[in-house]
């Protein structure tokens, strides 16, 4: 693979996304332009904006890694994520839009009057966002590493630094154009990479054994029924709970144009993941050697290269390069100004400048847990993140929009049990600390029992307190669900 | 004896037993009118009861489907044993099949969704 061709389309990207983001600039002045757009967004912006913000390392890289290594296991993680916007667009899409409230703290705030649960959730966005960065700046450094042989921290030093300049200088606005561009560009370098590999050895005679490349057990019928459906319930609840994608919902002009945006959001993003199984497909066909998990990520990235002599295969792995960096550029910008949206109103009085300081220091945080973390498979890894947010946010978001008697007490009684227990999972199952199967598989994808905890924990106690559901609970949900004229 | 000489039974008014002008506990009729404001928060419970409704039904019709799609998908054995383009029908079902299912479902709910506020605004205009 040619290395400068690789450093060029790196280059272009960044300059892109500079010249997009400063494009922005010049039409973002106030706190709210800087926050939400001024909430003028239209659906098909908006809706390429939230797809490219949400196609990450994870799914760019990771996915067909992890088909390479484990099979249609690895399917189900694309279908989550698409589905979880289904559940997103059934629940909370509208209602959500129409609280009037920034980020996911402020509508806690809002609906529970009580300045302690915001505290409390702002904490988890924060977790969960910083969990979510560090594999992008992981998938940046394994990127420069692979494609140009130098260490690893310059790609994630780069990252961190052109996301944390971008989110201060020009906010939301810019970065709604910039995680447009950034969507056409990952299906682009996606599609077409796809589409000539897949000309390309359908003209060469490929001697294969489907049985063997495609074996029964990796297959359909070899998935553990337990594993799959906890991992499937964590990916379609944890999406509502990510902190980047639910602000994006609050840039909608109105309620039904937040449901428009949804369903755009699913046909764009399905799009893009079956062009990424496909090539985790192509990937166990022709790179098998590549099926160990230390290099399995890695396969998007050199499959053009074994395929493709000579300059064609040089500039499709030049262009998915690109797209390998607008995947990391988006999705950690996204998760910069909703944190950095947090840190700014909770501790800093919540004016521009407190913004652009809680940019950097969303950005900066990261990148020195990138440095004293080592890079797992970042399918996994993000997972991990969906099974924190299904746990902890989501229920109480849930809750808080369809269920009047949810109390205070309640909402921190409950994202606190879901988030602890969803991190002991964690560490449970990272340092291996138990034995019996039945009891690794409930640590190693804990969904199944920690959702069910933290919404039974947010219920319980919210009925004991029930004398403190707030005053203005019923007319802040009527709010919530009555549509705009 | 003739019929004269018979007197007739002095005219008695029939009534039923004495009725209230109204039931006890029912306010009267000039205060009973209710305001468009209760009418009003009566339209928008029912839409947030008819929203819910549709979003449970949607969530329940949708895992009902994807876990039979996926049980189908894991357990014919013809869906590995045939091959398109080499490879097995169970592979390409699992990675294209799903998201058919998801828009679906996702168009259902946002039609309905509409139609409900729709009927809302209709009901909450008539007034």
């Amino acid at each position: 693979m040619s290395a400068a061709l690789a450093i060029a389309a790196i280059v272009l990207v960044l300059v892109a996304t500079v010249v997009i983001g400063f494009y922005g600039l010049r039409i973002s002045r106030t706190t709210d332009d800087l926050l939400v757009a001024s909430r003028t967004v239209r659906p098909w912006m908006n809706a390429s904006a939230i797809s490219g913000e949400y196609l990450s390392a994870a799914t760019f890289l990771g996915l067909a890694g992890l088909v390479l290594l484990s099979g249609t296991d690895a399917f189900w993680f694309p279908i989550g994520y698409s589905a979880g916007y289904l559940l997103l667009l059934l629940f909370v899409a509208a209602p959500l839009r129409r609280s009037g409230a920034r980020t996911i703290p402020d509508f806690i705030e809002a609906r529970l009057d009580s300045v302690g649960a915001r505290r409390v959730t702002s904490l988890f966005v924060l977790i969960i966002g910083w969990l979510y960065i560090v594999p992008q700046f992981h998938g940046a450094a394994i990127t420069v590493n692979v494609v140009t042989g130098l260490p690893p921290w310059v790609g994630s030093v780069a990252i961190a630094v052109i996301v944390g300049v971008i989110v201060a200088a020009g906010g939301m606005r810019s970065i709604t154009f910039v995680q447009a561009f950034h969507y056409w560009l990952k299906l682009t370098a996606m599609g077409v990479p796809v589409v000539v590999l897949l000309l390309a050895v359908g003209t060469a005679p490929a001697a294969i054994d489907p049985a063997l490349i495609f074996p029964r057990e990796s297959g359909p019928g070899g998935q553990d029924l337990y594993r799959t459906a906890s991992l499937v319930l964590a990916l379609l609840l944890g999406t509502m709970g990510l902190p980047h994608v639910l602000v994006r919902f609050y840039t909608n002009p109105d309620g039904a144009s937040a449901r428009r945006t949804t369903v755009i959001v699913i046909v764009m993003i399905s799009a893009f993941y079956m062009l990424s199984s496909t090539m985790g497909m192509i990937g166990r066909v022709f790179a098998p050697d590549l099926a160990d998990p230390a290099t399995a990520d890695s396969v998007v990235l050199l499959l053009p290269s074994r395929l493709l002599p000579g300059l064609m295969g040089d500039l499709i792995s030049a262009l998915i390069v690109a797209g390998a960096f607008a995947a990391f550029l988006a999705t950690s910008s996204g998760l910069v100004v909703s944190l950095a949206g947090v840190v700014s109103q909770d501790l800093l009085g919540g004016s521009v400048r407190a913004f652009r300081i809680s940019a950097i220091a969303c950005a900066t945080v990261p990148l020195l847990v990138t440095f004293l973390t080592v890079p797992g498979g970042l399918a996994n890894s993000v997972g991990f993140v969906f099974v924190v947010a299904a746990s902890s946010l989501s229920p109480v978001l849930l809750l808080g929009v369809w269920w009047r008697g949810l109390t205070a007490s309640g909402a921190v009684a409950g994202m606190i049990i879901g988030g602890v227990a969803a991190a002991f999972s964690l560490v449970v199952s990272g340092f291996g600390l138990v034995q019996h199967p039945i009891a690794v598989a409930a640590f190693d994808q804990p969904a199944a029992w920690t959702v069910p905890l933290a919404i039974a924990t947010t219920v319980l106690v919210s009925l004991m307190t029930r004398r403190r559901v707030p005053a203005r609970a019923d007319r802040y949900i009527s709010r919530l669900h009555a549509p705009e004229r | 004896m003739s019929a004269r000489d018979v007197t007739p039974p002095p005219r008695r008014r029939i009534t039923g037993p004495p009725r209230r002008a109204q039931a006890p506990g029912i306010r009267r009729p000039a205060e009973a009118a209710p305001t468009s404001r209760d009418v009003g928060a009566i339209y928008l419970r029912s839409l947030i009861r008819a929203q819910l409704r549709l979003a449970v039904v949607c969530c329940i019709g949708f895992v009902l489907t994807l876990t039979s799609a996926a049980v189908i998908i894991a357990t014919v054995p013809a869906l590995h044993e045939s091959y398109v383009v080499g490879v097995p029908w169970s592979w390409v079902l699992q990675a294209y099949g799903m998201y058919p299912l998801i828009l679906a479902f996702a168009v259902i709910y946002a039609r309905g969704a509409g139609r409900n506020e729709q009927r809302y605004h209709s009901l909450e205009g008539r007034q």
